[in-house]
């Protein structure tokens, strides 16, 4: 809780407990040693400091580590607790001053680069924090979630902090860029700056975590190791992407979005069954996924589903809204004038896959030539045709199945070989009638498409007698129609 | 409502020109049309043929040919009905080796005829046998148009086809005889000879007048044209002169100006069915006796065949003249 004013954080508490149960099952930080001050006012958070000092200094001489971490309200000078104030000053004198040989302060809050000096928030390139530029082995370390004149946002999708998960799950071996088993402070800053950035980017507000390191030793400052010992299962991820995991089943509780460095990467997670989302940029891939204790789950060698675009449009809950497509298709229709038969076609079309629905443009070129008699050698009819459809599809496991309606004009001109005098004709028809398709994805975004359908033709058609034009009428022609090709959706 | 205009957006989308069937031939160069009637009587052994596989088309030929001297154009061709309304559309133009005539004035000469296609070829060939032939009227073609000096008619011809009366008096060399003057109402419609003044009122002579059209046949009105009868006597009757269709203009029936004889007559290509042709076809001799040859008009002892009144004038089921 902030000021009364503030509006409560939702994931404040969650994100606290979580970097504890990271730093417990993979920091190697046991259970007394964690404190958790919850909803607490400045005073207390200042006695809980002293006292853990006070603890420090009564404690063997060796190497300590004392790690802070805050996740809440706070301005450009000060920490919000239960309406009062703890100055980032006093936060920062506390925790450095600390007689434990390592200090690191973690600060997750809004305009929280003040107590790292950090002030402007930039957009900068991946920042490389080389850990073995100097060993590491004391000294004091602040991390803040976002640059002094920034916000810290919260996410409810992720439930949590953009920071704060991004950090935990960069604890939890997504951060471990060289594959050495161990998470390093600089691997867990470098990591969680990129997915905060990359997360925070899709608001309106960007954010931009801050670091300073004031520290001095042997090694890099490791975070978390992981091991089998820890009573975890660990999950291979073989391909660099973003990876959305959900406990239990697919709609679970959202637990980590991680997007890895590079190939290989393993998350230690807690034995139990996961449903993984890899998004891919064509189709997303789901596994089911069940992981044991100190056992290795790898990701790519698991059956997955794939999911295109067009479906995970339809069946919601992704961030995709809505997919684009592309089709090409060779058509086949009915007869339209007596004595034609049926004619070829070539159907071009885009559409666009919503929710609820499926809007298509199509454009359909096509030609008929008979044979006449009575003096005509040939008479040939050109179609140039533009039509809308709207489609709503059910997706089955193998198959998807498509019915709507589609509409359409045409521009028509037939021309006749023949020595007579005969004009040639250019007429505008318009056609109205049901879609019927059936799609199969073939991967790769590419797919299968069958369709077809009634259509009733509205054209203007020559009366005739002996041969001759003697007037005109509003006419129309009942076809069937069908059509088949590929589609491909981007 | 929404609906509504969707529908009437799709219907104002089916415009422009008409698309065509497979019945449709092309725009026609010239549209005759007129019946096909019986010959009273026709022929007994033709009338089978007749009701079955009639077929009628233009015969090009000289102009002193024979029926036997006729060439068909055979795209001209098509199955009639008899009897029965005639609607004859011409496409095609006939074939240059039809043309005769002096260089910068040619000209074809034509005759629709009907025979009965019996090995149903649709083409005049052997074997197959005329059966009909168009009522006092030819087909002449001229791809320019022609002046009355160059025309074989002596009178103005324009491109394309013209419906011309027989005999042509030029071609054939009927001459109007020297008669007295006298006063005719020429052209009027008429029903007895009364209205005419000195004329008479022209009803089935030679053609069949619709409502009548005064005419003289015992005087010559001055400024008249010279219409051929089939008949010796009298050889002929004075028309009206005329010489642009609308000259002969009436609000009350079809008449044009005939670019044969340069007088008023009534439009209409009407065939006879049931009488072999034979002789000129192009200059028919004058006739003997006259009667037998027309399905109108006739003695008295010729029994009534259906569809022909007894009492002579035109069958019940014939079409008005256009």
């Amino acid at each position: 809780m902030g000021d009364p004013s503030e509006t409560p954080l939702r994931y404040a508490e969650r994100d606290a407990r979580s970097f504890a149960g990271v730093l417990r099952r993979l920091g190697g930080v046991s259970p007394d040693r964690i404190r958790h001050i919850m909803d607490a006012d400045a005073d207390t958070a200042r006695r809980a400091l002293v006292g853990i000092n006070a603890d420090l200094r009564e404690a063997e001489k060796g190497p300590s580590a004392l790690v802070v971490y805050y996740s809440g309200h706070a301005d450009a000078d000060a920490l919000h607790l239960g309406g009062t104030r703890l100055p980032f000053d006093e936060l920062r004198q506390l925790v450095k001053g600390s007689p434990a040989s390592l200090r690191l302060l973690i600060v997750d809050a809004c305009r929280s680069g003040g107590i790292s000096r950090v002030k402007r928030g930039k957009a900068a390139p991946s920042y490389a924090v080389s850990a073995d530029a100097a060993p590491v082995t004391e000294g004091f370390a602040v991390l803040t979630s976002s640059a002094a004149g920034e916000n810290s946002q919260e996410s409810d999708r992720l439930r949590s902090s953009f920071f704060s998960h991004h950090f935990i799950n960069g604890l939890r071996g997504a951060a471990d860029r060289d594959a050495d088993r161990k998470v390093t402070l600089s691997e867990a800053y470098e990591y969680a700056f990129g997915q905060t950035l990359r997360s925070s980017g899709r608001t309106l507000n960007r954010q931009h975590p801050t670091y300073a390191f004031d520290v001095k030793g042997r090694g890099g400052l490791v975070l978390a190791q992981l091991q089998k010992s820890q009573r975890a299962g660990t999950l291979k991820l073989r391909e660099a992407s973003i990876y959305v995991i959900h406990e239990g089943r697919e709609g679970g509780p959202l637990l980590a979005e991680v997007s890895p460095p590079k190939e290989d990467a393993a998350l230690y997670l807690r034995p139990g069954p996961y449903f993984v989302q890899q998004r891919l940029p064509r189709e997303y891939r789901e596994f089911d996924v069940r992981l044991e204790e100190d056992s290795t789950v790898d990701l790519g060698a698991l059956p997955f589903r794939a999911v295109e675009y067009d479906r995970l449009v339809r069946k919601g809950g992704a961030e995709k809204r809505s997919a684009h497509g592309l089709t090409v298709m060779a058509a086949a229709r009915g007869e339209v004038l007596e004595g034609e038969g049926a004619s070829p076609h070539v159907v071009l079309g885009y559409r666009l896959d919503l929710p609820w629905l499926t809007l298509g443009l199509r454009g359909r070129l096509g030609s008929v030539e008979t044979a006449a008699d009575g003096g005509l050698s040939t008479r040939r009819r050109d179609e140039l045709g533009v039509g809308l459809s709207i489609e709503r599809f059910v997706d089955f496991s193998w198959l998807s199945l498509g019915f709507g309606l589609l509409v359409e004009g045409a521009l028509n001109q037939q021309v006749f070989d023949t020595d007579r005098d005969t004009p040639d004709r250019e007429s505008y028809t318009a056609a109205f009638g049901g879609l019927f398709a059936l799609e199969r994805h073939l991967g790769a975004g590419f797919g299968l498409r069958l369709e077809g359908g009634p259509s009733t033709i509205l054209l203007e058609e020559a009366v005739v007698e002996e041969g001759v034009q003697v007037d005109s009428e509003l006419g129309s022609a009942f076809v069937w129609w069908a059509a088949s090709g590929i589609t491909w959706r981007f | 409502m929404a609906l509504l205009r969707i529908l009437s957006l799709l219907l104002l989308a089916a415009c422009g020109d008409a698309l065509v069937a497979e019945d449709y031939r092309a725009e026609p160069l010239h549209d005759f049309s007129g019946s096909l009637r019986y010959y009273n009587p026709p022929v007994r052994d033709l009338l089978f043929e007749v009701e079955e596989i009639t077929r009628v088309a233009l015969f090009w030929g000289a102009a002193e040919a024979d029926f036997g001297g006729l060439v068909e154009q055979h795209e001209t061709g098509r199955l009639v009905e008899v009897p029965g309304l005639l609607r004859y559309p011409l496409f095609d133009r006939p074939p240059a080796a039809r043309l005769q005539g002096p260089q910068g004035a040619r000209y074809a000469l034509g005759r629709p005829l009907a025979y009965a296609d019996r090995d149903g070829d649709g083409r005049y060939g052997e074997g197959d046998g005329l059966i009909g032939q168009s009522e006092g009227r030819a087909v002449l073609y001229a791809p320019r148009a022609l002046g009355a000096e160059a025309s074989p008619t002596g009178h103005p011809l324009a491109a394309g086809f013209t419906l011309i009366t027989l005999p042509i008096p030029s071609l054939c060399d009927y001459q109007a005889p020297a008669l007295e003057a006298c006063e005719a109402k020429l052209g009027v419609p008429c029903e007895a000879d009364e209205d005419c003044g000195e004329g008479l009122c022209l009803s089935t002579q030679t053609l069949f007048w619709p409502n009548g059209a005064c005419g003289a046949a015992s005087c010559a009105p001055a400024g008249a044209a010279f219409l051929p009868a089939i008949g010796p006597d009298p050889q002929g009757y004075f028309i009206k002169a005329c010489i642009e269709d609308a000259d002969c203009a009436r609000s009350d029936a079809g008449y044009f100006c005939d670019r044969s004889t340069g007088g008023c007559v009534p439009e209409g290509l009407d065939l006879l069915i049931g009488e072999v042709p034979r002789g000129s076809a192009f200059c028919p001799p004058p006739l003997e006796d006259v009667v037998p040859r027309m399905h109108f008009g006739g003695p008295e002892d010729m029994g009534p065949r259906e569809g022909i009144p007894p009492e002579g004038g035109p069958p019940p089921d014939a079409p008005p003249r256009p």
